[in-house]
């Protein structure tokens, strides 16, 4: 048991969520509701697959008509490369959410087996989703301080 | 547990996850803390962005109403799924230490992000073709 702390208004800290010697043992097993948690999501991620899909597709055919009517050649290259790296990007994402709409979708038909699919789904699409976002930050970032810059020299 | 449509587990018995799945899990909600932390730094600089192009350029009119509604919409959805799965990393981690209801809580804060996440692509589907058409 840690010693109480000297200062009665300090927060708690992190570690007070540590395990102590002596603690019960955690038992680690997936219990029924959080089961059926994992089942209730399938259907969402499936329509979210759907959904992306066609999101890709409405993005892909709006950036290419856009570049066909406007066909001014100094921004047709950025233009192209942003459509291309868009749909890229998005498309990468799209095969991993299908991944775990596959795997939910076996957790719902009845297949226990499916659960380890799913853990690994999740973790794909985290990883994927974090390894996107640290360029995609960067960029948003370079923006937000254009944007305030060019607002601060007005 | 009630018999449920498309009931995961109709023979009984509780499914098991190996060490292996349970050690997964815990490298998602890692990534998932790093994916929230990222989601609430865009959804930020979103309503900064929005703030500054608004006040840069005020015109009254479709687009400057179309632009606005979409940066708030934009920036209430990233920020409300980067708390959602704050809160999924979170319970994860809650599960290591004490075990469950940690774990359906988590898993149930995933759901509410795919429900959040699909309803924002489909804005986003629609707005897009709306605008696109709308230009023409």
């Amino acid at each position: 048991m840690a010693a109480p702390p000297n200062n009665p208004y300090e927060p708690p800290r992190t570690t007070d969520l540590d395990a102590r010697p002596g603690d019960a043992p955690v038992v680690l097993a997936l219990s029924d509701e959080a089961l059926r948690e994992l089942v209730a999501a399938a259907p969402w991620v499936r329509w979210l697959a759907r959904v992306t899909s066609v999101a890709i597709a409405l993005s892909l055919i709006t950036g290419i008509a856009d570049i066909v009517r406007s066909p001014a050649a100094a921004s047709m290259a950025a233009r192209l490369f942003m459509v291309g790296v868009t749909t890229a990007i998005s498309t990468s994402i799209l095969a991993v959410v299908r991944r775990y709409a596959a795997a939910a979708d076996r957790l719902r038909a009845g297949d226990r087996g499916a659960v380890g699919q799913v853990i690994a789904a999740q973790v794909g699409y985290f990883k994927r989703i974090g390894k996107i976002l640290i360029p995609v930050l960067g960029l948003v970032l370079i923006g937000a301080f254009i944007a305030i810059a060019g607002v601060v020299s007005r | 547990m009630s018999a449920l449509a498309g009931d995961p587990n109709p023979t009984g018995g509780p499914p098991e996850p190996s060490s292996e799945d349970f050690e997964r899990l815990r490298v998602a909600a890692g990534w998932a803390r790093f994916a929230a932390i990222a989601g609430f730094v865009v959804s930020l600089l979103l309503a900064l962005v929005m703030v500054a192009t608004t006040l840069k350029r005020w015109m009254p009119g479709a687009q400057t109403a179309y632009a606005i509604a979409t940066t708030v919409v934009s920036t209430i959805a990233v920020g409300g799924a980067a708390g959602l799965v704050w809160a999924f990393a979170r319970n994860v981690s809650l599960f290591f230490v004490e075990g469950e209801p940690a774990l359906a809580r988590a898993f149930r804060r995933l759901r509410y992000f795919f429900i959040v996440w699909t309803l924002f692509t489909g804005y986003n589907a629609v707005t897009t073709l709306y605008w696109f058409i709308a230009k023409r």
